[in-house]
C-alpha cells in the first residue's frame, strides 16, 4: 500500500478526522507513524497545554497602568483592572466568544439543566409549557420536548414535533454535546434503526428546527437520533449517536 | 415555541451593555486607532495572554512584562493588523508567542552570562533554569512560524491559538477549504523540517 500523503498526515496532526484507510495505514506503517508523530509534536508544542476552566489568571492591576503610561494614554482604569479574569475562559480552544456570549453560554448550561427539570415537571403536570424563574429573577420559558435516551454521558436531548400535516417541523435540542471537529446530524429512524432519513444538522447551540417532508410516514419513522459526524464528505450515519428516542407531539 | 435559551439571552443583553462591540468591531476599531478598543481588548484577552505567558515562562514577573509588551507592541504596530485577515485575538496571541519566545531567548543568554562568570552559580542555575527540549523546540518553532508566508502563518495561528478546524478557518478567512488545507500542510511541513535541523530533541 502507498504511504499516506503529506496533507493527510498534516491534517491528522492538527486534529482533523482522518479517513479510515489513512487511519488504518498510520497504525500499521512505522514510517508514516513517525512522520505523524513529528508533525504532532510541532502542533502540541505550539498549542501548549490547553487551559482548564477556572485556570485563567487575571493580570495584576499594575500591568494596565504600565501599558497606559508607556503609551501615554489617559488613564482608563475603570473597567480595565477588576474584571479581566471574567472574560474569555476558553483559552485557545474555541472560536473567540465575546464576553457576553461566553457568559450566556455558561448561563445556557444552567438554563438547560433547569429546562430538563422543568420539562419533567411540565410532563408530570400535563402542561406543554412550564414557566421557570431563575435565581437571577429572569423568567425562562421551557418547552417540554420529550427527553431522548442519552447514548453518551453528559449529553441530554429533547425532541418535539410541531404543526399540522403539511407544515410539520421537528425541533431538537441537545445539551452537553461532545467536542468535535465535525458536526451533529439529526436523523429519523424506524424502530429497528435500519431505515434512516437525514433531517439536517444542529446549530452551534445544539438546536435545530427542521421541516419534515409530507410524505414521511411518522408511524414508521418514529425515532429521532442525533449523531456526531466526522467532516469527511461521507453522507452515511457515523454510527456514533449521542441521543436517540421517540419525539413528543 | 420557546425553550431555556430565551432567559439566557435576556441576561446576555444585560451583560452586553458593558461591552456591545463584537470581536470584529473591536478589531476594526483597534486597527483604526480607537484607544477605547485597546482598553477593551485588554479586558477581553489580558487574562488569557497573561495566563499563557505565565504557563510558558513559569514566572509571574516575566509574564507581566510580556503582557505589557504584547499590548504596547500591538498598539504601536496596529497598522500592520489587518482585520480582514484574521481576528484581533489570534493576532494578539501570535504576538504573545513571539514575545514569550524572545523572553526565553533572553533568559538563556542571561544564563550563559552567569555560567561564564560563576562556576558555583552555574550549577545552581542549570539545575533550575536549563531550557528543556520542549522550550528549545518552542523557541525554534515560534521563529519559524514567524518566517512563514503570511497565508500559511495565518491558518496555522488560527489552528494553534484558537483551535479552529480547517472548515472554520476557511469560513473565517474566506479562503477555499482546499487552500486552507494546502497552506496548513506547507506551513506544518516547514516547521517540522526546521525542527529536525535546529530542534532540541535529538
Amino acid at each position: 500500500m502507498e504511504h499516506t500523503d503529506e496533507e493527510a498526515l498534516a491534517l491528522m496532526a492538527i486534529g482533523e478526522n482522518p479517513s479510515p484507510p489513512d487511519e488504518e495505514h498510520v497504525r500499521t506503517c512505522a514510517h508514516c507513524a513517525r512522520e505523524l508523530d513529528a508533525l504532532r509534536h510541532v502542533v502540541l508544542t505550539m498549542k501548549g497545554q490547553p487551559l482548564q476552566e477556572g485556570e485563567l489568571l487575571p493580570p495584576p492591576a499594575d500591568v494596565w497602568d504600565s501599558i497606559a503610561s508607556e503609551l501615554d494614554l489617559p488613564h482608563q482604569h475603570e473597567g480595565a483592572g477588576g474584571n479581566v479574569g471574567e472574560q474569555d475562559r476558553t483559552g485557545g480552544q474555541a472560536p473567540s466568544p465575546t464576553p457576553a456570549r461566553t457568559r450566556s453560554r455558561r448561563l445556557s448550561r444552567l438554563s438547560v439543566t433547569l429546562a430538563a427539570c422543568a420539562a419533567l415537571l411540565g410532563a408530570a403536570a400535563g402542561s406543554t409549557i412550564t414557566w421557570w424563574v431563575t435565581r437571577d429573577g429572569t423568567t425562562v420559558s421551557v418547552a417540554d420536548g420529550r427527553r431522548l435516551d442519552s447514548l453518551q454521558a453528559n449529553s441530554a436531548g429533547y425532541a418535539r414535533l410541531n404543526g399540522a400535516s403539511g407544515h410539520r417541523t421537528l425541533t431538537v435540542t441537545v445539551k452537553g454535546l461532545p467536542r468535535t471537529s465535525g458536526y451533529f446530524e439529526v436523523w429519523l429512524m424506524d424502530r429497528t434503526h435500519t431505515k434512516l432519513v437525514s433531517m439536517g444538522v444542529l446549530d452551534s447551540k445544539g438546536r435545530a428546527t427542521l421541516p419534515v417532508p409530507n410524505n414521511i410516514d411518522l408511524r414508521e419513522y418514529s425515532v429521532v437520533d442525533v449523531s456526531v459526524q466526522p467532516y469527511n464528505g461521507k453522507p452515511d450515519h457515523s454510527g456514533d449517536s449521542i441521543v436517540r428516542g421517540q419525539y413528543a407531539g | 415555541m420557546t425553550t431555556g435559551w430565551g432567559g439566557s439571552q435576556v441576561l446576555a443583553a444585560t451583560v452586553a451593555v458593558m461591552s456591545t462591540r463584537s470581536d470584529e468591531e473591536l478589531g476594526q476599531g483597534f486597527a483604526d486607532g480607537d484607544e477605547s478598543c485597546l482598553n477593551e481588548a485588554y479586558r477581553r484577552w489580558g487574562a488569557l495572554i497573561f495566563t499563557v505567558a505565565t504557563k510558558r515562562l513559569g514566572d509571574t514577573e516575566e509574564a507581566k512584562d510580556v503582557t505589557q509588551q504584547v499590548f504596547v507592541g500591538a498598539w504601536r504596530g496596529r497598522k500592520s493588523y489587518d482585520p480582514q485577515r484574521g481576528s484581533l485575538k489570534t493576532w494578539l496571541m501570535g504576538i504573545t508567542h513571539k514575545k514569550v519566545a524572545d523572553a526565553l531567548i533572553r533568559r538563556s543568554r542571561h544564563q550563559r552570562d552567569i555560567e561564564a562568570v560563576t562556576v558555583a552559580g552555574a550549577a545552581e542555575v542549570t539545575r533550575q533554569d536549563a531550557p528543556t527540549d520542549s522550550v528549545v523546540d518552542f523557541v525554534v518553532l515560534a521563529d519559524e512560524l514567524d518566517r512563514l508566508p503570511q497565508h500559511q502563518r495565518t491558518v496555522l495561528e488560527m489552528a494553534f491559538y484558537e483551535d479552529l478546524t480547517q472548515a472554520q478557518i476557511a469560513q473565517r478567512t474566506g479562503l477555499p477549504l482546499g487552500t486552507v488545507k494546502s497552506n496548513t500542510r506547507r506551513g506544518l511541513m516547514r516547521m517540522k523540517k526546521r525542527l529536525e535541523v535546529d530542534g532540541g530533541a535529538h
